[in-house]
């Protein structure tokens, strides 16, 4: 959404336009809710965490700062729900992280939905940082500039994130056997 | 060289931030190190895999839910004077509303040579706002459409140089979109944010015809033609060539 009809449209808000707030719903929901499902694996609790968001969102849009765009708003407070939810869970669906195998499985023909599945389990193994960075990047098309204001983080901080995120998603796709190294 | 440094350049090639020597530095690499160009190849994988990844379709309700549950702050109490006396003191906001006095804009999305044109609900057409004094973007009125395939946001603007019409876009297949200004009073006079504008704009009145698929916008500033108070309706057409899904039709209004 264009910053400008972005920021009108949180000023209706801030006026109590429920129309305008219906119309920033429309347009960031299913982002939202894609990055809660990458966090967090389980699709009722992506929908209970971007209900969350957006309803803390909203009651606080008056606090909302202009200088920021408000999809890094409502990512931050995505993160910062989806995070609260697996420390509610107390990380017992967190699969055991193993030290890398050395050994990683030989290459195995897959389909994509295995592929996918694959990926998603892999995402999970991550700790919340290096997840968050990687589900902002490729599930919410932000850049290293847009992934700092939303963790408020460096964007240095950012980079060695991705590359770590990376790295190790890398080694455990191939210990899975999705591909070799 | 040791394998850090390679993934270092790697993950930076991955994002377009290797600068020229580093890109050099790679490239040496890959010809000298048959372990370094399959190390490329394993990131360019994983990097592409997590771009197929699928989008996950909103639950059921969730909309709703939200709708429902979400409180915003209390609204202020506003009348018509108010607001509309002192926009009025703008020479620019007169004239612009001379312009637009009116104006209805029609957006319409049906399917090419298909007669299949479906009324959207009444509930995805979310009405009309009334410009506020203050801000230096008003929002008229804003249309939001979705279907199999494509969304699509079509926005009227107020600003200090006059009326703004934005149109987005994000479709997986080819799209062509027909804006029809007829009766309307107001025609485009310029287009911007070329950088990622339609693969074809052309306007030939009271038409302008678009076509992309991906993601797309753009931005188009209105002018007044002919008398703008005798008119009343402006239409957009999106038009899908290639798809055969219903169709949708949704209106902008701005009234005064």
């Amino acid at each position: 959404m264009d910053k400008a009809i972005e920021l009108a449209l949180v000023k209706r808000c801030q006026q109590g336009d429920r129309k305008a707030m219906e119309l920033l719903l429309t347009d960031y929901e299913k982002p939202v809710y894609n990055a809660a499902f990458r966090m967090l694996g389980n699709r009722d609790d992506a929908a209970d965490v971007t209900q969350s968001a957006f309803m803390k969102a909203f009651e606080k849009i008056a606090s909302f700062n202009s200088a920021h765009r408000f999809f890094s708003w409502i990512y931050r407070i995505t993160m910062n729900e989806a995070i609260d939810q697996l420390q509610h869970r107390g990380r017992m669906q967190q699969v055991d992280v193993e030290l890398v195998d050395e050994n990683a499985a030989p290459q195995r023909e897959v389909d994509a939905s295995q592929v996918s599945d694959e990926i998603q389990a892999a995402l999970l193994e991550l700790n919340d940082d290096h997840r968050a960075v990687i589900v902002l990047h490729y599930f919410s098309d932000c850049n290293y500039q847009q992934i700092a204001e939303t963790l408020d983080i460096p964007e240095k901080t950012v980079k060695s994130r991705l590359f770590s995120a990376r790295q190790q998603l890398k080694l455990r796709l191939a210990r899975h056997g999705i591909f070799s190294l | 060289m040791n394998d850090s440094r390679l993934d270092e350049l790697l993950n930076a090639e991955l994002d377009n931030e290797l600068s020229t020597d580093e890109q050099q530095e790679l490239q040496q690499l890959l010809e000298t190190s048959d372990e370094a160009a399959a190390e490329r190849r394993t990131y360019m994988k994983l990097d592409q895999m997590l771009r197929d990844m699928p989008q996950q379709l909103l639950p059921a309700m969730l909309h709703q839910r939200i709708v429902s549950g979400a409180r915003l702050p209390k609204a202020e109490a506003k009348t018509r004077p108010s607001w509309f006396g002192n926009l009025w003191q703008s020479p620019v906001t007169r004239f612009s509303f001379a312009a637009a006095a009116g104006v209805l804009l029609s957006l319409a999305i049906f399917n090419a040579g298909g007669p299949n044109i479906v009324e959207a609900p009444s509930s995805d057409m979310l009405g009309s706002m009334v410009p506020t004094q203050g801000d230096s973007v008003d929002l008229i009125d804003r249309l939001q459409l979705s279907g199999a395939g494509f969304a699509s946001g079509a926005t009227l603007l107020q600003q200090e140089e006059g009326l703004i019409l934005s149109i987005d876009l994000e479709s997986d297949t080819p799209v062509e979109i027909t804006v029809d200004f007829s009766n309307s009073g107001v025609q485009p006079t310029s287009l911007s944010n070329a950088s990622n504008n339609f693969e074809i704009a052309n306007f030939e009145a009271p038409f302008l015809r678009l076509r992309g698929n991906g993601q797309r916008k753009l931005q188009l500033s209105l002018s007044r033609i002919g008398d703008a108070t005798a008119a009343d309706a402006a239409t957009i057409q999106l038009e899908f060539s290639s798809t055969g899904h219903a169709s949708q039709r949704g209106s902008l209004r701005l009234s005064h």
